[in-house]
């Protein structure tokens, strides 16, 4: 044996991929299953279809095998090993090996060389030529891989179920079939047949005793069925004979109640009357209620149409203080539209013009006014008030001297009356401040 | 991280290849010339140019191979050794040891093992044998190996034997003879001990015979036989790979720190790469690398990588970028956890690129090129390829710099999303980043960039004479060791700090210093503001500090009683008195000695790593699953029972097994864990800001300080700094908060001493130095005698008082102090009811004759007000 020949043999059986580790010290002491084991592989390496027998139980079957083996190598590889060293399974077998081991070893050398990849000569043996370089085939093979693969995962999921099982199920099992063992083994045997007598029996005992309970409540659920048919016929009885009596009492008509219906009667009628005076009562007020108020905004009415003129009076009496004559027509124009636009529905009107006080007289506030014709009569405010009650009001004031002369006056100061009245209107306390103003200039 | 994999465009090898090592025909040192006169010289830069890849397999041919930056070419065969070679070792360039060989290509000697049992030695460049010999009585040598200086090798054969050859090829002893054939040897770093695999176990024998202190070990270490063993020099770790499909990581004791998940297959080589951080293991089509601490880093399937047409390759390598690019995305905030993603991505990326291969076969052969950067990989099917680690990151605030490709850094500021790229004229081989610098180690030059003002395109550029070993950052320099054997020391900014440093040195470490810069790895070198300690690797017990101005020796080496771990500096104080030294041992004890006078003194048990503060005096240590922070670890020279209360002591498992503190600066510490996760700790925030006031003599701030924060052990190292500053008002107020009584009984009692040397000396006796104290009375101006004689009175070191009076009367002629001190023994004796047993007490008291007390009492009063006088006349420094 030599270290170099033991090493490159377990390096070149490591690379074929010889499944088992091989140790250098494997072969120090004869170790003949091991180099029976390597010999069986490598032929098969060698040549698939070979036909070897693996059996090396007796010292013939060993002798068989090798010769076996070394014919098939030399027939087929034209490598001649001797059986005798092989049969010493020592290092003068690795060496013999190691012939027939390497030169399968420099066959994939030179094919990883020559062709695409080392790890593709693994896979040689089941694919055959096809090499699956091809990317069709590739492509077509992929789906039967994949149902496959979900097969293998189905089957595999199965299998896992199946084995979690195993672990529950292997002792029971082992018991099983230790007792049949021994009862087939030893047949008569005292033990193993007074247990299956014994079993037998406690079955036939716990049949017995099943029939037995079954039977007793079957006679029990007979007596029940019977004490309930019996409520249930009394039960019905008892509904006829309640049902009876409801129809007499329905028959009989109670006293007092030709009394009660007359009575019924008269209130109905007391009712209806009760209601109509109730109605009546009710519209009156109603009446009442609207002619209160359209006296009421009557009333109002009035009373802003009065406050109109005398704003327009007193700026009317400015202007007039100023010798402007037209404004008076001007002013009575303006609040002719006013009161004639609102009381348009008061055509009829035969009420008496609401008395509105005259805020300031002009009268007694400028008692020096620098125009003293007709101004001392401005206070007649009393006719003035009549004369605005009717649509024609305008016209009587027209014949007011007054008013004429007020109009001749300020006949060119037109656009500035008009502002004023405009402004007069807005805010007539401001107006009249400014007027108190100029006449303290004056 | 993740390898790339370099694919050369033929494969001359007909057979397994079993072996591969990188062979320098020149040496280290005249690399220009050889790049010339070497064959081929295309293109290749300065340090590699010197630098070529032999491998040897079951063809009986040796090829030899020149890499490239981007490509590996095969340069025919070398020899025909017309025998299957099993194992193979280069036996060193021979001219740095001292003459040995001489001539043309003596670095180009290589060991062989065959499979006909012979060890033959074969020169590489001419292809002539140079010796053969019978390695084995019976079977093949299975495996060779040379110690690092290349000047002694060990064989393991077949039939179980270990023997050691001379570098010329003569036997000088079977070291062991096994029951199973031996798979793997490898040397210790002193080559005084050789580590075998044979079947199950992992041995360890002495090569002198078993020798005190050097018994050999042999532990199980797989469930299978052991096929790969690596020892490294660098930390003396042992890595083993087994048929179990495990990887294995060992301390030198036969320790288990670390197993892997068992893979598909077995493991079937491993190497340590020569910095000592990371491992390589490789199985069947896989190569991994690892952390130290077993984790993996990167994950390659070398099967993706095709042959010839180099198709394969790039679809290997962008899966391995897409894997990286990943990573990156992944881990870009936090660099917690960082490896492990990284791995696993990078697995991902070779599994998806597996379908369309060609084979490997299982890793045979690992070889690291002495300056870390590529690992030749042989396999099973006749194939040399050569991996690259790439994705190296560091991060410093907001800038990650990552190892992006060979020639080339990419920085990225996290804080403005920029990206820059680094180009590099050679092999980046070293990568730091730490206060506002980044530095680059090429094989040539080291480049340090100012990260601060993120200034790329200027770097300060440094030649280098040979490739880096390790580049340790500190505050103040930046510190080189190179393959070379010597130390260099750059400024902050990358300009050499000390034209003197690398010489003296050199000088200080002796025979050593290759050695120690060779195999310096951030835990056997310590670096600080004004001192730089060295562990040597030899002995492992001798820890050497030099100055940074000049580097001469600071003081004597200091030699611990048992090998060395771990050394650390204290970074804080500065000042060479004020500087600690932390050690680590391999029995697990802490120790902290100061670095001029070694008292050494020890801290804790069980720890696994220490670190100190970058912004304090304080000691932070991994022990047995818990955080011990020491805030004063100085306080131990002051008062143990201070040193005590000044510790902080935290049940941390979030650390799990095995931590390692990476760093710890202000109030953060990142400490890696041993499944490779980067835990990140926030630790005391006050005592940064304790030992800023007290450096600036803000003692009423820093016991304002304290009263806020409310920790007794800030108390406790405020007390043992005041003490130490002799700020007695401090101490006091310190020592009330903490409730030591005693202590501040003493402390008032101190304070209450009128000289300042008085006070001092009573300051020495609080540190339990006597002598110290009496010295520091007699050298006072005038000699306090009367204060000695009391201190020695009072500790009842009454002949020592004795004495001391009665030279004092004799030279002033007053007397006075003997009586004195024969009327205090008289006093004792009397209240103890015991007889004078002290010859010269006896005579003493005949002398003296009857004490009188009045005049014991007047010699009192006069020594106490001529003290007083003195203070007030200004003799002593200062008044109380």
């Amino acid at each position: 044996m030599s270290f170099r020949e033991l090493r490159n043999f377990t390096e070149i059986m490591r690379a074929l991929g010889y499944p088992r580790k091989l140790s250098m010290e494997s072969f120090r002491s004869p170790n003949f299953p091991l180099v029976a084991d390597i010999l069986y592989w490598l032929v098969f390496r060698y040549d698939p279809l070979a036909s070897l027998s693996d059996n090396i139980e007796t010292p013939d079957d060993r002798v068989a095998f090798l010769q076996a083996a070394t014919h098939i190598v030399a027939s087929k590889a034209r490598i001649r090993m001797k059986s005798k060293n092989l049969y010493a399974a020592d290092g003068r077998a690795v060496r013999e090996m190691l012939r027939l081991a390497s030169t399968l070893y420099e066959a994939v050398r030179s094919h990883t060389s020559a062709e695409t990849g080392w790890g593709m000569v693994a896979e040689e043996d089941e694919h055959g030529e096809a090499l699956a370089s091809d990317l069709d085939a590739k492509l077509s093979g992929g789906e039967a891989v994949r149902d496959q693969a979900r097969a293998i995962t189905e089957r595999g999921v199965t299998l896992f179920g199946l084995l979690e099982d195993e672990e529950a199920l292997r002792e029971d099992r082992a018991k099983a079939l230790r007792f049949l063992d021994a009862a087939s083994s030893k047949v008569g045997h005292k033990e193993e047949q007074a247990y299956v007598e014994k079993s037998v029996r406690d079955a036939l005992r716990e049949a017995e005793e099943q029939t037995a309970a079954l039977q007793r409540q079957i006679s029990e659920l007979e007596a029940d069925e019977k004490s309930l048919t019996a409520r249930l016929s009394k039960t019905k009885a008892e509904l006829e004979r309640s049902q009876q009596r409801l129809a007499t009492v329905k028959n009989v008509r109670p006293t007092f109640m030709d009394q009660y219906e007359r009575l019924e009667a008269e209130l109905a009628e007391e009712y209806a009357a009760f209601v109509r005076k109730y109605r009546n009562l009710d519209f009156l007020e109603q009446e009442l209620t609207a002619l209160e108020e359209r006296e009421k905004s009557k009333a109002a009415a009035s009373n802003k149409a009065l406050q109109l003129l005398q704003a327009q009076l007193e700026e009317e009496a400015v202007l007039f203080d100023r010798g402007d004559e037209n404004v008076s027509d001007k002013a009575f124009a303006a609040v002719r539209e006013g009161a004639g636009g609102r009381g348009g529905g008061e055509a009829d009107g035969d009420e008496a013009p609401v008395p509105v006080p005259r805020p300031r007289a002009a009268a007694g506030e400028r008692p020096g006014a620098a125009v003293p014709g007709g101004r001392m009569d401005r206070p007649a405010g009393p006719k003035r008030h009549v004369a605005r009650g009717s649509m024609r009001a305008p016209e009587d004031a027209d014949d007011d001297e007054d008013e004429d002369d007020v109009d001749e006056d300020g006949e060119s100061d037109l656009g500035s009356a008009d502002g004023e009245s405009e402004l007069g209107s807005e805010d007539d306390l401001g107006d009249e401040e400014d007027d108190e103003e100029f006449e303290d200039d004056f | 991280m993740r390898l790339t994999i370099l694919e050369p465009a033929s494969q001359p090898h007909t057979g397994v290849v079993a072996c591969v090592d990188w062979v320098s025909p020149t040496g280290g040192a005249s690399s220009s010339s050889s790049s010339s006169s070497g064959a081929g010289g295309r293109g290749a830069s300065r340090g590699r140019g010197a630098l070529e890849l032999v491998t040897a397999g079951d063809d009986g041919s040796l090829q030899r191979w020149v890499p490239g930056l981007d490509a590996l070419e095969a340069t025919g065969p070398a020899a025909e050794a017309g025998v299957a070679v099993t194992g193979m070792a280069w036996l060193g360039s021979g001219g740095r040891g001292g003459g040995g060989g001489g001539g043309g290509g003596a670095g180009t000697v290589v060991a062989l093992a065959c499979s006909d049992g012979t060890l033959r030695l074969f020169n590489a460049l001419t292809g002539r044998e140079e010796k053969q010999a019978a390695a084995t009585s019976a079977g093949a040598a299975v495996c060779v190996a040379a110690d690092a200086d290349g000047a002694v090798l060990a064989t393991g054969g077949e039939d179980g034997s270990v023997k050691v050859w001379s570098r010329a090829g003569m036997l000088r002893a079977t070291v062991a003879m096994a029951d199973a054939p031996v798979f793997a040897v490898s040397w210790s770093a002193g080559a005084d001990r050789i580590l075998f695999a044979s079947g199950r176990t992992l041995a360890i024998k002495s090569v002198a015979g078993d020798r005190a202190g050097k018994a050999s070990v042999s532990w199980t270490a797989h469930d299978g036989p052991v096929l790969c063993a690596d020892w490294s020099p660098v930390h003396s770790l042992v890595v083993s790979g087994g048929e179990d499909g495990k990887y294995k990581v060992w301390d030198s004791e036969g320790r288990a720190l670390f197993a892997s998940a068992p893979l598909l297959h077995p493991v079937t080589s491993v190497a340590w790469s020569p910095r000592g951080e990371s491992f390589a293991a490789g199985g069947f089509e896989t190569l991994r690398l690892c952390d130290r601490a077993g984790w993996s880093l990167a994950r390659q399937s070398l099967a993706a990588s095709g042959v010839g047409s180099g198709k394969a390759a790039a679809a290997g390598e962008a899966a391995a970028g897409a894997g990286g690019s990943a990573a990156r995305a992944g881990a870009a905030g936090a660099a917690a956890a960082d490896g492990a993603a990284g791995a696993d991505d990078a697995s991902g990326g070779g599994g998806a690129a597996a379908s369309d291969a060609v084979p490997f076969g299982s890793v045979l052969a690992l070889s690291w090129s002495p300056d870390g950067t590529a690992l030749a990989v042989g396999g099973a099917a006749g194939r040399v390829v050569v991996a690259q680690p790439l994705g190296r990151r560091v991060s410093e605030g907001g800038l990650f710099a990552e190892h992006s490709a060979p020639r080339e850094v990419r920085v990225v500021d996290a804080s403005d999303g920029t990206t820059e790229s680094l180009e590099l004229r050679d092999r980046v081989t070293h990568l730091s980043l730490a206060y506002g610098r980044l530095v680059v180690c090429t094989e040539t030059q080291c480049c340090v960039y100012d990260a601060a003002k993120r200034s790329w395109a200027t770097p300060h550029v440094t030649d280098l004479r040979s490739p880096a070993t390790l580049l340790l950052q500190g505050a103040r320099h930046i510190l080189v060791a190179d393959a070379g054997g010597s130390l260099a020391l750059l400024g902050e900014d990358g300009r050499p700090a000390s034209t003197a440093f690398s010489a003296a040195v050199a000088r200080g470490l002796g025979a050593t210093a290759a050695r120690a810069a060779a195999c310096a790895d951030d835990a056997s070198l310590a670096l600080a503001p004004d001192c730089v300690a060295v562990l040597d690797r030899a002995d492992g017990r001798t820890v050497r500090v030099f100055e940074t101005r000049s580097g001469r020796p600071v003081g004597v080496p200091y030699v611990h009683t048992v090998a060395v771990r771990q050394v650390a500096l204290s970074q804080f104080t500065p000042g060479l008195a004020e500087r600690r030294l932390a050690i680590v041992d391999s029995a697990g004890d802490l120790w902290v000695t100061p670095v001029l006078v070694h008292e050494p003194e020890k801290l804790a048990s069980m720890v696994e790593s220490a670190a100190w503060c970058d912004a304090a005096d304080a000691l932070l240590a991994c022990a047995d699953g818990r955080r011990v922070l020491w805030h004063c670890p100085s306080a131990v020279w002051v008062d143990r029972d201070l040193c005590e209360a000044a510790r902080e002591d935290v049940a941390a498992p979030a650390f799990g097994r095995i931590p390692r503190v990476l760093s710890y600066r202000g109030s953060r510490c990142v400490v890696r864990r041993g499944d490779g996760a980067a835990v990140h700790a926030s630790v005391s925030v006050n005592t940064p800001l304790l030992y800023g006031l007290v450096r600036g003599s803000r003692w009423e701030h820093a016991v304002r300080l304290c009263r806020q924060a409310k920790e007794r052990p800030l108390w406790a190292a405020l007390a043992a700094m005041a003490l130490n500053a002799s700020q007695l008002d401090t101490a006091e107020i310190a020592l009330a908060s903490l409730g030591m009584a005693d202590k501040l009984a003493f402390v008032l009692h101190v304070r209450d001493v009128p000289s300042e040397e008085g006070r001092a000396a009573e300051m020495a006796l609080f540190r339990r130095c006597p002598d110290e104290a009496e010295a520091i009375l007699m050298q006072a101006s005038p000699p306090l005698v009367y204060r000695a004689v009391k201190l020695n009175v009072r500790l009842f070191r009454w002949e020592r008082a004795l004495a001391l009076a009665r030279e004092h009367d004799a030279s002033s002629g007053k007397g006075g102090l003997t009586e004195l001190v024969v009327a205090a023994r008289q006093r004792l004796l009397d209240a103890l009811g015991r007889e004078e047993t002290i010859a010269s007490f006896q005579s003493a008291a005949q002398a003296v004759g009857t004490v009188d007390e009045a005049r014991v009492r007047a010699t009192k009063d006069r020594e106490r007000s001529a003290e007083q006088s003195a203070v007030a006349g200004g003799a002593y420094g200062g008044s109380a």
